[in-house]
């Protein structure tokens, strides 16, 4: 074993593999280099200084603990890599800045929404009102308008699911993979918990959502199948040709009792070369591109990944001999959405 | 009363423009509501010169997303500073989802004001009435 630490000429460590308890237990001692047992098993340690910078070594090696000198000559090659371990520090530390900076500039937009979903129809003028009776004031602005209320509240529900979406974008940054629960859900019923936030896109685009009664139920993670299904429903609302229908189907095999999921849709077409590209991150389709609609690329990347983890595949199926151009020359063609369960 | 008057009556007269690529942005409505009646939304500015943006007195311009037609390289950053310099007399006020940072400090040198996205109804309202 041969752990260090490194701390540059700014004071900052730009490595360390010695775990702070251990490294109490050197620092107490004021010697450059000394043998010493811990728990019975004996080390040696060795602090070295060049430039400003400063490395602290701890070894159970048996050659560094019979000699100083080897164990400093060991340590002195590390000098060496500090410009370029300090280089990837500051590149790692950047890119968490990028993350966090992202994470935090969706949720105050989200947040912006929300803020003014709700006073737009509750004023904060109606508060200020010192007379009692704010009750009755509240209820008189709702019922001027209870249409717009209502529809205030299914999107504030919608802006809260898509900052899960976003909190879940940060966490794989942070490690790739999710804390997952799986239990028995019935399908068709974590289904309507998703759509019932996107029903205002829905109607706003005269597209019928037709969902097939079914009790399947099915072992899943309920927060990222959520997520999951967000980014396609999300993907759906954007690229459905407007006044068309939205079929959804859950399906079990009779033969494999394998259970699907089939989004049928009128959608912008996919170019063949598309079809695996559209799952990778940062890529959006070129006809999405041409019509200005595309968005980050992220969704439906984000959405296969967290399938993966809920035992199910995300495939596309591009019926490109339906394909047809309509309303402002954009090209729409028939496209399946299916999740597949193993 | 006086005071009072003075911000109805500009109210009534005051044109004010959102520069904001999210065309549900609901504070437009907010203001219109409080009595600021000309206030509109565009999506972007495809030239300096249009009739929305030569009419406004207060334009608010969104630091993402915008100043794409035009072409500008720190889109909305590009696009504010580039109305303050055609329009000096105008109040140009930059809002973002971003937090502080250099790229926000070096604009508000140029500008009017700033406003975070998620201010509520009252700080954009009393922003509003400040440059009016």
């Amino acid at each position: 074993m041969f752990l260090y630490k490194i701390t540059d000429s700014n004071g900052i460590t730009i490595s360390n593999s010695i775990p702070s308890d251990l490294e109490k237990i050197i620092l107490e001692y004021h010697d450059k280099t000394l043998k010493i047992t811990i728990n019975e098993t004996p080390y040696r340690f060795c602090k070295l200084s060049k430039d400003g910078n400063n490395i602290l070594g701890i070894t159970d090696n048996v050659d560094m603990i019979k000699s100083a000198k080897t164990m400093a000559k060991e340590m002195s090659f590390l000098f060496r890599s500090i410009e370029s371990l300090r280089v990837a520090y500051l590149m790692a530390q950047n890119e968490a800045t990028i993350h966090v900076k992202r994470l935090i500039h969706n949720l105050v937009t989200l947040n912006a929404h929300n803020i003014q979903e709700v006073y737009s129809i509750i004023p904060q003028e109606i508060m200020q009102n010192k007379k009692s009776g704010w009750k009755e004031r509240v209820v008189e602005r709702v019922n001027s308008d209870p249409y717009e209320a209502s529809l205030s509240l299914v999107r504030i529900a919608k802006n809260s699911l898509k900052m899960k979406t976003e909190i879940d974008v940060y966490n794989t940054l942070q490690s790739d993979k999710p804390e997952i629960t799986l239990r028995s859900h019935e399908i068709h019923r974590v289904l309507m918990n998703v759509l019932y936030v996107f029903f205002p896109d829905f109607t706003d685009k005269g597209v019928k959502v037709n969902v097939s009664e079914s009790t399947i139920r099915t072992a899943i993670d309920y927060e990222t199948f959520q997520v999951a299904v967000y980014h396609i429903i999300e993907n759906t609302v954007k690229y459905i040709k407007p006044d068309s229908p939205l079929d959804i189907n859950i399906i079990k095999n009779s033969q494999t009792n394998k259970i699907s999921i089939t989004f049928k849709m009128n959608s912008l077409s996919i170019e063949a070369e598309e079809i695996d590209k559209i799952f990778e991150e940062g890529y959006s389709g070129n006809v999405a591109r041409k019509c200005q609609r595309s968005g980050s690329g992220i969704g439906l990347a984000r959405a296969r990944a967290l399938l993966k983890y809920n035992n199910a595949n995300l495939t596309i199926e591009a019926k490109y001999e339906t394909a047809k151009i309509s309303i402002l020359d954009h090209v729409y063609q028939d496209n399946i959405f299916s999740i597949n369960f193993h | 009363m006086d005071i009072e008057d003075s911000i109805e009556s500009k109210k009534s007269r005051t044109k004010i423009l959102f520069i904001d690529d999210e065309v549900k942005f609901k504070v437009v409505k907010i203001l219109q509501a409080a009595g600021w009646i000309h206030t509109q939304l565009i999506k972007d500015v495809k030239s300096l010169d249009q009739i929305e943006v030569k009419e406004s007195k207060i334009i608010f311009v969104d630091i993402q997303g915008v100043g794409k037609e035009l072409d500008f390289k720190e889109e909305g950053l590009g696009l504010a500073s580039a109305l303050k310099e055609k329009y000096p007399h105008k109040k140009i006020i930059i809002y973002s989802a971003e937090q502080k940072g250099d790229r926000f400090h070096k604009a508000l040198r140029q500008v009017d004001d700033s406003i975070s996205k998620d201010a509520d109804p009252y700080q954009f309202q009393s922003l509003v009435e400040d440059h009016a």
